[in-house]
């Protein structure tokens, strides 16, 4: 090796970090030592290097970049589950997973089972309380608006206005129009998604009510009345327990409408 | 992907990404655009990845894909090619560098051609070795090592350049005798 070809290699060394243990750098490095005039050559070059590296990092980021990074993302529409890549080992475990439930399912129920309300409220009550209720972490059980708990990816869309919520439901197919439980109406939103239920169209919108997650979240599930054989009738709420859960259910002009939340129904009844 | 992990991510690599992108683009707006768009396809995709230690190659790659996928859509960030002048300049000093101004020790970086000009930038602004740099450029690592050698020389040579036009600049005061 010649000095040319060890400069050559030398000026793409990095002091430091993985280039230290790098083959291709040590022939170069030990005729940098045999060499005075190299290794002068070699300690100007890091010199110059050195100085470029702390001029170049002082070159100012604009002041409002990461909060506009982290603004930014909270308003973004995550991908839907059906168009995430996933590994092939996840994707065999998913189907197979599916024919046992398909399997499981047909032999324990009846396919005539009617979709009707009673259950409705029962696959929703279920699914809310199961998908929804659990902690992932317990060292994110904050105040933070953010924090959607083990369900959290299951949130399409996510805001703490009301008035967003509204609108990304209408502009998504969803119940934007329904009207929303008075009291309920001062309390953050945490987010709200797009469910199909047996085929049907439903609007789930969480809402934080305290800060003892994920217990203090109530939702609220808008479903059309037209996609139910037997709606109910009335305005004023009915409280159905099921489990540690009760729902509040009524009927909003086209729509029928849940509220969900963990306890008795005293703890639903005070968002009317 | 949770708030909490997402902020990390953003905090821990913000800076070398913008500095990054304002290389390649040449412009605070474009670059602080590159920079949110490649956080939010971290955000949609970046959960797939499962070592932690390949987050930083996956962002500075990403942000390179999305530079050149715009300049492909739009024709914009176009280069415009300097005189080539490198041989005659007199070479620079380390102290000299530490005397100029970050902004122009930038601007310099931002005056080299492609292909030298995203290697240049990989290495003294995100920190990479050369192999990273093959990787996150997807060329072979003597490549890589290739262009970090010549487009080191034509970085020094724009700097000795300009400081040659700075010193033309300054005008001495004419001394003033005691008594």
């Amino acid at each position: 090796m010649n000095n040319d070809e060890a400069k050559f290699i030398l000026r793409a060394r990095r002091p430091g970090g993985p280039d230290a243990r790098d083959a291709a750098f040590a022939e170069a490095l030990a005729h940098a030592r045999r060499d005075p005039e190299l290794a002068t050559w070699f300690a100007e070059e890091s010199a110059i290097d050195a100085a470029l590296f702390a001029q170049l990092s002082a070159v100012p980021v604009p002041s409002d970049l990461k909060h506009a990074i982290l603004i930014g993302r909270k308003v973004i529409k995550p991908q839907p589950w059906w168009r995430q890549s996933v590994s092939l080992p996840t994707a065999v475990a998913a189907v197979v997973a599916t024919l046992l439930c398909i399997a499981f399912v047909g032999l324990r129920e009846p396919r005539e089972a009617a979709l009707d309300f009673s259950r409705f409220n029962a696959d929703l009550t279920d699914y809310v309380g199961s998908r929804y209720g659990l902690l992932f972490s317990p060292k994110l059980a904050t105040a933070n608006m953010g924090y959607l708990g083990a369900g959290g990816s299951e949130l399409h869309y996510r805001s703490a206005r009301v008035e967003d919520i509204r609108r990304w439901l209408t502009e998504n197919s969803g119940h934007g129009a329904c009207e929303f439980p008075a009291r309920l109406k001062d309390h953050p939103s945490m987010g709200c998604g797009m469910l199909d239920w047996r085929g049907k169209r439903v609007s789930l919108v969480c809402f934080q009510v305290g800060t003892d997650l994920p217990k203090d979240k109530v939702y609220l599930v808008v479903i059309d009345s037209a996609d139910l054989p037997d709606p109910p009738k009335g305005a004023s709420p009915q409280f159905t327990t099921r489990g540690e859960w009760t729902s509040a259910t009524w009927r909003n002009g086209d729509f029928v409408c849940l509220l969900l939340g963990y306890g008795n129904g005293e703890t639903l009844a005070r968002y009317f | 992907m949770h708030d909490l992990e997402f902020e990390q991510v953003v905090s821990a690599y913000y800076e070398p990404l913008y500095r990054f992108a304002l290389s390649l683009s040449r412009s605070e707006a474009d670059a602080s655009d590159l920079t949110q768009q490649t956080f939010y396809i971290w955000a949609s995709k970046g959960g797939q990845l499962r070592d932690a230690a390949k987050v930083k190659t996956w962002l500075f790659t990403t942000l390179h894909r999305e530079f050149l996928g715009t300049v492909r859509r739009q024709g914009r960030f176009a280069h415009h090619e300097l005189s080539s002048v490198e041989s005659e300049l007199p070479a620079i000093e380390p102290d000299a560098v530490s005397r100029m101004e970050s902004a122009e020790i930038m601007a310099a970086l931002m005056s080299v051609e492609e292909p030298y000009l995203a290697p240049l930038a990989l290495f003294y602004l995100g920190g990479h070795s050369y192999h990273e740099i093959a990787k996150i450029l997807n060329v072979p690592p003597g490549t890589a090592m290739s262009r970090l050698a010549r487009g080191k020389d034509r970085l020094r040579a724009r700097l000795s350049l300009q400081m040659q036009e700075t010193e033309g600049k300054i005008v001495p005061l004419p001394r003033q005798h005691a008594g």
